[in-house]
């Protein structure tokens, strides 16, 4: 179990630096729920199962969904229709 | 009969794990969406299957069987709908999806 | 001289990578406009790439001094766990030890957070409560603030949902939604007595209705959840819980007789105030995480 603590933290350090380093924001986006659930599972761990749910569902869930609606609504997401850059209407 | 319990558990647990690890290179190795949609598919269903079967053995309690049951239940419901939602927007939205369909 | 080569070498590139209308040429003039935050001086020291290191530079510098600053702070911290420790008081015994029997729910952690340390949560709530209404404000979309584009985007978007095909969408929907329901309410109700309450519930449960609006659309939803109710909820979860805890505070403060007992504790009606003040922020919260999706993918509830 200790050795399971020692490699989720780890993961943790991994994701929290690379989602600051990604190019693309629907990266970080990603990088960032990754990091919610090893978060929720740590909690876990500790001991702290009230913040576990919590963790699980307000971060990897709900915040996902309004990052994502946040890119769209900025015209943030590349490649998609939502990209200002291919846009010729505006 | 406890040894036969823990190995065939042991066994069922490694071998999901196994199917993990060849979804995780299946995504990385493939080139294209929906390929890399399959391989990603194959750890929701066969893998929590394996698992859970697995742990049920191991742990050989009707209420923890019962309980895994029902997380197998939500997975399979989720999984393949969630796949099947982000497939249907690559085809919806890419253009050249025949292109990349083709069969020689 | 050189600047005619370089001149030269820019249409050049250009071409290459077929661009016919190359940039128009930039004076220094208009690269003083373009950068109006400067004072004159800095442009003939600084170009524009070395304004941009700088920043980068500067930024650095910052990010090291702040974490050097945290780092040297968790260096003169006390131990984790040392005997010695502020935290290893009467308080936490206390908590531990009469918890039960002073509150009577036996999740430890909600006695702490909304009786022992009510007033801070109470607090949060209204902070919470604040965000939400000026979220409610910058993104709400009316007849003011909607422009040509917005509006032709939106058809677009609801065209386009009307077109797809959501059969296994909404068949599985149909068959988890109440699942998900019956887990949000048995979180929220069951917060004294395991693990949850009112903040995790609540977010179940409006995870559960961004799950129904995404499969049944706008319309299904404001059967029941219109912003007509959306207000009301909002609204009367927090006076509830405000009133609430207003009497619980008088009267532990006056040391008065409370009419609210701790009841039995681990049966489900005990706790006195816990359960219903779960409830009140676990709908709040329901609320509030639905009404920011749709304020932020539709801009209207």
């Amino acid at each position: 179990m200790e050795l399971f603590t020692i490699l989720l933290l780890i993961g943790l350090v991994v994701c929290a630096v690379s989602a600051s380093l990604a190019k693309n924001l629907l990266n970080t986006l990603l990088i960032f729920m990754a990091f919610s659930l090893m978060m929720s599972m740590i909690w876990l761990l500790l001991q702290a199962p009230d913040l576990a749910i919590t963790e699980a569902a307000v971060g990897a869930g709900v915040d996902t969904v309004l990052f994502l609606l946040t890119l769209k609504t900025i015209h943030a997401l590349k490649g998609t229709r939502f990209d200002k850059g291919h846009d010729e209407k505006h | 009969m406890m040894l036969a319990r823990a190995v065939v558990g042991s066994v069922l647990v490694c071998l999901g794990l196994v199917v993990f690890c060849i979804s995780l290179i299946g995504v990385y190795r493939f080139r294209y969406v929906l390929n890399r949609m399959h391989a990603s598919a194959l750890c929701d269903t066969l893998g929590s299957l394996l698992v859970m079967l697995g742990l049920a053995i191991l742990f050989w309690s009707v209420w923890v069987t019962l309980k895994l049951a029902c997380i197998l239940a939500f997975l399979w419901l989720t999984g393949p709908v969630a796949t099947h939602r982000t497939t249907k927007v690559e085809v919806l939205t890419d253009e050249y999806v025949m292109e990349e369909c083709e069969v020689e | 001289m050189t600047k005619n080569i370089k001149e030269q070498w820019r249409q050049f590139a250009a071409w290459v990578n077929g661009v016919e209308n190359d940039e128009p040429v930039v004076t220094p003039e208009e690269k003083r406009a373009a950068r109006p935050h400067l004072p004159g001086f800095v442009h003939r020291v600084l170009s524009e790439k070395n304004e941009l290191r700088l920043y980068h530079a500067f930024s650095a510098v910052m990010c090291l001094v702040f974490t050097g600053t945290l780092l040297l702070t968790v260096l003169f911290l006390p131990t984790f766990g040392g005997a010695g420790n502020p935290t290893e008081n009467e308080v936490m015994e206390r908590y531990v030890e009469k918890g039960i029997e002073e509150v009577g729910a036996t999740n430890l952690i909600s006695n702490i957070i909304l009786v022992y340390r009510g007033f801070d949560t109470f607090g949060e709530s209204c902070v919470l409560f604040l965000a939400a209404t000026c979220v409610m404000i910058l993104l709400r979309k009316d007849e003011k603030n909607t422009t040509a584009y917005d509006l032709a985007e939106r058809a677009e978007d609801a065209e386009i949902e009307s077109e797809e095909n959501t059969t296994v969408l909404r068949s599985v929907v149909r068959m988890l939604m109440p699942v998900i329901l019956l887990f949000g309410v048995y979180v929220l109700l069951n917060g004294h007595l395991s693990p949850g309450g009112g903040f995790s519930g609540g977010a179940i449960l409006g995870a559960g209705l961004i799950l129904f609006e995404n499969a049944f659309g706008l319309e299904k939803v404001r059967r029941f959840m219109s912003e007509h109710v959306y207000h009301i909820i909002k609204v009367a979860a927090l006076y509830f819980y405000g009133f609430t805890m207003i009497y619980v505070f008088f009267t532990g403060a006056n040391d008065l007789h409370s009419i609210i007992g701790t009841g039995i504790p681990g049966m489900i009606f005990s706790a006195g105030v816990i359960m219903p003040i779960n409830v009140a922020v676990g709908l709040e919260v329901a609320c509030t995480m639905y009404a920011f999706y749709a304020f932020f993918s539709k801009g209207e509830l």
